[in-house]
C-alpha cells in the first residue's frame, strides 16, 4: 500500500528552464495553443538574432499545416505545460515523400502566455518512439520526456545541417487498416478471447451483466447475450474516430457486439453516457451476404441492429457524414 | 478569536489577525466570552443567506474573515516551499490577495461608497475587484464547493499574482489547467499513490476521461465571450454535464481530490530533480577533435585549434556585446550578474551580491543557453571549412560539434585557466 507524500501540495511549479515568456499579444492569440506556440517559436528566433525563413505566413494556427523553417519541414505538436503527453496526428507521416523532417513539441500554458519547447525529434527518432507508443488510426500518444534538447535542438539542426540529412520518412502502414482484412471468429469471444483488430480499434470484452447490456436509460437489456464486445467511437471535428482518440472526444458512443442465445448477433450503437442521446445523421450499417440492414438517428438514445447465424461473413461499418466510415473487420457468426 | 471575527490583514510587520468589533457583535461574541462557531460549510451558508436575505454587511464581514483566513494559509503555504529557492517575499505575495481592510463600505467610484452588502457585490461587474474578498464572495456559489477552497480557486486565477510569481521563475497553475494537461497514466498513479478516499481508482479516472472534452469545450466558449483564456471556473451546468448522477458539489470534491493528488506526485518528482540536480557535467571534449580525421590533408591538430579558437571568437565579438548591453534598470543588474558570473560565482552568491533572488539570476543569466547560441553561430562558420564538411550531413556531427564548441566555452581547458566565455566578458567589462 503506497504511503501519500507527506509534503504540501503546491499551486506553484517551477517555470522549466529555457521556457519562453510572450509579451502582449493580439487577443485572437489567446484562442489557439499552435498560435502561442507559433509566436514563442519566432520570439525565441528575434530574441537569438536569427532572420531564418519561417512559415506559413497565412493561417499559421491551421493543425492542417506544417511549418517551414529554413528549408526544413516541421510539424508542430502542442501539449498543456504541465503535460506528460503529446498527441502526434498521423496524417502527416503516412507519405514518405510529404512527410515532415522534424517533429517540434510545443508545451504551452495558455493562462500565463508561457511555452516551453520540450524538444524535437526527427523522422528516424520518431518512427523508433512510435514502435512503443500508444496510438489509433488518428494519433501517436508520446511522452514529452522523449523529447529532448529545447528549441536549441531545432535551431541547430535546421542550421547547420544540410536538408537532405534529414530524410522524409512514412510511418508504418496504419495496423487497424491492414487488420481489417482479416476475418474474426465471434465465437472467441465466449472463450475470452478478443481478436488485435478489434483491440486495434479500442475494442474491449466487458463482462455480461443485465446492466452491461442495458447501455442507456430506459433501453431494454439485451436477453440472452453470452458475451460483449464494446468498441469506443467518438466525433472529433466532423469524423468519426475510435480508441484513445474517441476517449478524448466531447461526443462519445459505444457500438457494442453481443453475440446472443441460441445464436445470432446483437448490435447497439449507443451513447457513452446515461441520458445522451447520439449525434443525428449517425448511421449503423451491416451486410451478411445479399441481407443489408441500415438504420440512422435521429433524436435516437441508440440505433440496434439484429443478424441471425450464417455462413456468411457480417461486414459492420459505422458511418457519419461524408467522414470517413469505421469498418470493422468481417466477422464470422457461428453456423446455425 | 476565531476565524468568523478575526481579519487577517497586511501590516508593516507583517500578516497580522486583528479581532472586527462589528463581526464579533454580530456573532453575539460580546463580553460573554462564548466560543465562536466551528468554522463549517453549514455555517457559512448560514451567513450568506443571512447575508442576502438582508442585504446586511456584517453576515459579509464575518465570512470576509474567513476568507482571509483561507487565503493567509495558502499564502504562508507557497511561500514557505518557495522563498529559500525562488526568493519569494510574502508581504508582496500577500498585498494581493490580503487587501481587505474590513470597512462595511465598498469603493465603487472615486467619490463614492456603498455599504458592503449582497446587492452591491451582485452589481460588481465580473473580473478583479477591490477588496480581493469582494470578488470571492461576488462570484461565489456555494452549490459547487466550500468558500475556502473557492478562495483558492479564485486566487490560482489571480493575474497580478501570476505575474510576481513568473518574474522569479515560478508558475501558477489552476487545478483545471492540470487536470486537462494530467494524461490517464498520470491520473491513475496520482490518486494510487496519493489518494486516500472511498472513491476507486477506476471511478476517479472515469470521471477525469470525461473531464478533458467537456473542458476544451467549456474553455473555448468562455474564451469566444470573455476573450480572456485565464479566470474560467466550472458552473453547476458542467459539473452536471460532467457526472449527471452527481451532486454537483461532491464532483467538484473529487475533481480537487484528483487535481491534490496529482500536485503531491508532482511535487515529489519535482523535488527529487532538484535535489539531485548537479552541475550539467561537461565533458571537456576539445572540439578540434570534432573535425574529420585525416592525417594526409588538412590543417593539422594546431591549425584546427587556431580555426575553432578564432570562429569562437568572432561568435562571441558578434553576440555577446548585445546580451550584455540592457538599458533602463535592469542594466545595473545585469551589469553585477555578468561580472559576478565571469569570477565564477554561482547563484546563491550571484544572488546576495547584486541584491536579487536567485530565480532571477536563472532567469537573466542563462550562460549555457548564451554558450550554445554562439557555439552554433561559431559551428556555421567552421561548417564552411573542408575539416568540418561532414558536421552538416549528420545529426550526431552537428550536435557533437556544438556541445563541445559550447563545453569549450565554459569550461577551462585546464585546471585554473578561466573558460573562454568567462573570460571574454571580463575584459569586456574591463574597457573603459
Amino acid at each position: 500500500m503506497n504511503t501519500p507524500s507527506s509534503q504540501e501540495p503546491l499551486d506553484v511549479m517551477q517555470m522549466p528552464q529555457g521556457a519562453i515568456e510572450l509579451g502582449e499579444l493580439p487577443l485572437a492569440f489567446a484562442h489557439e495553443d499552435r498560435l502561442l506556440a507559433v509566436a514563442a517559436l519566432k520570439q525565441a528566433m528575434d530574441e537569438r538574432n536569427l532572420d531564418l525563413p519561417f512559415g506559413p505566413t497565412i493561417e499559421p494556427e491551421d493543425t492542417a499545416r506544417l511549418l517551414s523553417l529554413n528549408r526544413f519541414s516541421v510539424q508542430l505538436a502542442t501539449t498543456g505545460i504541465t503535460s506528460d503527453e503529446v498527441l502526434v496526428k498521423r496524417s502527416f507521416w503516412e507519405d514518405s515523400a510529404l512527410a515532415p523532417q522534424l517533429l517540434l513539441a510545443a508545451a504551452v500554458d495558455e493562462e500565463n502566455n508561457v511555452v516551453f519547447f520540450p524538444g524535437v525529434l526527427t523522422g528516424e527518432e520518431l518512427l523508433a518512439q512510435a514502435k512503443n507508443a500508444d496510438s489509433d488510426s488518428a494519433a501517436l500518444v508520446l511522452n514529452t520526456a522523449c523529447f529532448k534538447g529545447g528549441i536549441d535542438r531545432l535551431l541547430i539542426l535546421v542550421q547547420l545541417l544540410e536538408p537532405a540529412a534529414l530524410p522524409r520518412l512514412a510511418l508504418p502502414a496504419d495496423p487497424i487498416t491492414a487488420l481489417q482484412k482479416t476475418v474474426v471468429s465471434v465465437l472467441d469471444w465466449l472463450n475470452g478471447q478478443l481478436d488485435e483488430s478489434l483491440a486495434a480499434l479500442g475494442g474491449g470484452l466487458v463482462p455480461v451483466t443485465a446492466g452491461a447490456t442495458r447501455s442507456g436509460v430506459g433501453l431494454p437489456p439485451v436477453e440472452g447475450a453470452l458475451a460483449m464486445v464494446s468498441i469506443p467511437l467518438g466525433l472529433a471535428d466532423g469524423s468519426l474516430v475510435t480508441g484513445l482518440t474517441a476517449q478524448r472526444c466531447l461526443e462519445r458512443f459505444d457500438l457494442s457486439l453481443i453475440p446472443i442465445h441460441p445464436d445470432g448477433l446483437y448490435l447497439r450503437l449507443a451513447p457513452a453516457l446515461i441520458g445522451d442521446l447520439l449525434p443525428d445523421g449517425l448511421t449503423l450499417i451491416a451486410r451478411q451476404g445479399e441481407h443489408v440492414q441500415s438504420i440512422t438517428s435521429e433524436n435516437s438514445d441508440n440505433l440496434d441492429l439484429n443478424f441471425p447465424s450464417s455462413s456468411e461473413l457480417l461486414a459492420v461499418s459505422v458511418a457519419f457524414g461524408s467522414s470517413e466510415p469505421i469498418e470493422l473487420p468481417l466477422l464470422q457468426l457461428p453456423k446455425s | 478569536m476565531g476565524q468568523y471575527q478575526e481579519l487577517c490583514s497586511l501590516t508593516t510587520t507583517g500578516i497580522k489577525p486583528r479581532l472586527l468589533a462589528d463581526a464579533a457583535q454580530y456573532l453575539g461574541q460580546g463580553h460573554d466570552q462564548e466560543p465562536e462557531p466551528e468554522p463549517s460549510r453549514s455555517f457559512d451558508t448560514a451567513l450568506l443567506l443571512a447575508g442576502m436575505r438582508d442585504d446586511d454587511p456584517l453576515p459579509l464581514l464575518c465570512l470576509r474573515c474567513r476568507i482571509s483566513h483561507a487565503l493567509e494559509a495558502w499564502l504562508c503555504a507557497t511561500h514557505r516551499a518557495n522563498e529559500e529557492r525562488y526568493g519569494l517575499e510574502l508581504l508582496a505575495m500577500a498585498s494581493y490577495a490580503l487587501d481587505d481592510e474590513g470597512k462595511l463600505t465598498l469603493r465603487i467610484g472615486p467619490d463614492e461608497l456603498k455599504p458592503f452588502a449582497h446587492t452591491q457585490l451582485a452589481l460588481l461587474p465580473k473580473g478583479m475587484s477591490t477588496p480581493f474578498s469582494a470578488e470571492i464572495l461576488r462570484s461565489y456559489d456555494s452549490a459547487l464547493c466550500g468558500l475556502p477552497h473557492w478562495a483558492r480557486l479564485k486566487i490560482q486565477a489571480h493575474n497580478e499574482l501570476k505575474a510576481y510569481f513568473r518574474q522569479h521563475g515560478l508558475l501558477l497553475i489552476s487545478d483545471w489547467a492540470l487536470l486537462r494537461n494530467s494524461s490517464p497514466s498520470r491520473v491513475r498513479q496520482a490518486c494510487q499513490e496519493q489518494l486516500r478516499t472511498n472513491d476507486t481508482v477506476v471511478f476517479l479516472s472515469a470521471l477525469h476521461s470525461r473531464y478533458g472534452p467537456l473542458y476544451d469545450a467549456a474553455k473555448r466558449d468562455y474564451k469566444n465571450r470573455t476573450g480572456k483564456s485565464s479566470g474560467w471556473q466550472p458552473d453547476p451546468a458542467f459539473l452536471r454535464e460532467l457526472a449527471p448522477d452527481q451532486d454537483p458539489f461532491a464532483t467538484t470534491e473529487r475533481l480537487k481530490a484528483i487535481a491534490k493528488a496529482v500536485r503531491l506526485l508532482l511535487t515529489g518528482s519535482s523535488n527529487q530533480s532538484l535535489d539531485q540536480a548537479a552541475e550539467v557535467g561537461f565533458e571537456p571534449v576539445d572540439p578540434s577533435s570534432q573535425a574529420n580525421s585525416d592525417d594526409d590533408v588538412g590543417p593539422s591538430s594546431g591549425e584546427l585549434k587556431a580555426l575553432v579558437s578564432d570562429a569562437l571568437q568572432r561568435a562571441m565579438d558578434q553576440l555577446m556585446p548585445d546580451v550584455l548591453a540592457a538599458s533602463g534598470k535592469n542594466a545595473e543588474l545585469l551589469r553585477c550578474l555578468w561580472a559576478g558570473w565571469a569570477e565564477g560565482l554561482t547563484n546563491r552568491p550571484l544572488a546576495e551580491r547584486c541584491g536579487t533572488t536567485c530565480g532571477t539570476v536563472s532567469k537573466k543569466l542563462r550562460p549555457t543557453e548564451h554558450a550554445t547560441i554562439i557555439a552554433t553561430a561559431a559551428a556555421q562558420e567552421l561548417n564552411r571549412h573542408q575539416a568540418f564538411a561532414s558536421v552538416s550531413q549528420s545529426v550526431e556531427g552537428a550536435e557533437r560539434l556544438v556541445n563541445a564548441l559550447r563545453n569549450h566555452l565554459l569550461e577551462p581547458e585546464r585546471e585554473g585557466d578561466v573558460a573562454p566565455l568567462r573570460r571574454w566578458i571580463q575584459q569586456y567589462l574591463n574597457q573603459p
